[in-house]
């Protein structure tokens, strides 16, 4: 058959890579009795419902964590409208931390221990970081992630990859946030620069450094940062299949 | 995790044609019981998006075989049901046998 090392390459875009080599394995061995055309409808049809299921929880999480994220930016929360400093803005820290559990959750439920290791560390990073201004809720956050820990803590014994999954999101989500922060940077930068040249007027060259910083682009590198987090985390879930005794 | 797992008709289907396969289960055997048992062609990705999600819910378990020639070097992926499975598929078809007492209907198809 050929083409199956290219049938292989589109099945891992949604399986793993034993799983991939397993399932066009199989569709090779029935291609025999059914044709090539089978063998590509198969392929096309596993890779479109393995993709659509993923395309799906992730931009249902995305969506939610951007509402999320808008809510808070505007005070509808119980907190503060947060609309001029960008480095605490629900943007940059709620979109990454709340992303890789709510796509965790969609895609397999309360009773995965990866998906409630990942909400608690939203919980905590995010509490600690949001709600600087809020006594009640300062406490609340933490100690809801300090409950979710307890929770999950017997499942995280058993299994060590889950530790080493979580703590690759931690370090993806703090990576997603300076990322923003860059963006933030880089257009401070090039107002400053603009600014000081042509009118050298500090209060316009942070509100149009406020401007750049809060522009689409920076929501389309979070999106895909977080379609990169969720990938890997994803991937790691499930570790290389054993090998059968002979 | 709780061990009442509900499962779904076609969770059922692909537990019971795994059972059914005896320890040849993988890809082509399971869909083939599938077929001539129900007598329906199962989608491809559905089948294995299935077989991964019963994995995860610790009702089945896979291992690799040794790659093979006719399979372009590729390895099957055989799959066996644990005994929370078997639990959940008894379970589920007690339920269902439970529902058909006294109703005679596999009796009037015949």
């Amino acid at each position: 058959m050929r083409g199956i090392r290219f049938a292989e390459w589109l099945l891992r875009r949604v399986a793993t890579p034993d799983d991939a080599a397993a399932q066009a394995g199989d569709f090779l061995e029935l291609s025999r009795s059914r044709g090539s055309l089978w063998f590509w409808r198969a392929t096309l049809s596993s890779v479109a419902y393995g993709g659509f299921r993923f395309t799906l929880a992730f931009v249902s999480a995305f969506a939610f964590s951007q509402i999320i994220a808008i809510l808070w930016n505007h005070g509808a929360l119980g907190n503060q409208p947060d609309r001029n400093s960008v480095y605490t803005s629900g943007m940059l820290i709620l979109v990454p931390l709340l992303t890789v559990p709510a796509f965790l959750l969609l895609r397999f439920g309360w009773r995965d221990a990866h998906a409630r290791f990942s909400l608690l560390f939203a919980l905590l990073a995010g509490g600690s970081l949001l709600s600087y201004p809020h006594p009640i809720v300062r406490w609340i956050f933490p100690a809801a992630g300090i409950l979710t820990a307890s929770f999950v803590l017997a499942k995280v014994r058993r299994d060590d990859r889950i530790l080493l999954q979580s703590l690759a999101q931690l370090g993806a989500a703090v990576g997603i946030s300076l990322g923003g922060l860059a963006v933030f940077l880089l257009a401070l930068l090039c107002a400053w620069v603009v600014l000081s040249y042509l009118l050298s007027f500090p209060e316009t060259f942070f509100r149009v450094a406020v401007t750049l910083s809060t522009h689409p682009v920076n929501d389309v590198i979070n999106a895909f940062v977080c379609f990169l987090i969720v990938r890997t985390s994803e991937r790691l879930r499930k570790p290389s299949s054993s090998l059968r005794a002979a | 995790m709780r061990d009442d797992l509900n499962l779904g008709e076609w969770e059922q289907i692909v537990l019971l044609a795994v059972l059914r396969c005896e320890g040849n289960a993988y890809g082509v055997p399971i869909r083939d019981e599938i077929r001539i048992c129900t007598g329906r062609e199962p989608a491809t990705g559905a089948l294995y998006t299935t077989l991964d999600r019963l994995e995860e819910k610790g009702l089945l378990q896979s291992e690799l075989g040794a790659p093979l020639a006719e399979r372009g070097g590729r390895a099957r992926r055989f799959f066996t049901i644990t005994t929370k499975g078997k639990a959940a598929v008894v379970r589920a078809q007690s339920a269902y046998r439970r529902l058909l007492d006294g109703l005679d209907l596999l009796r009037e198809q015949i």
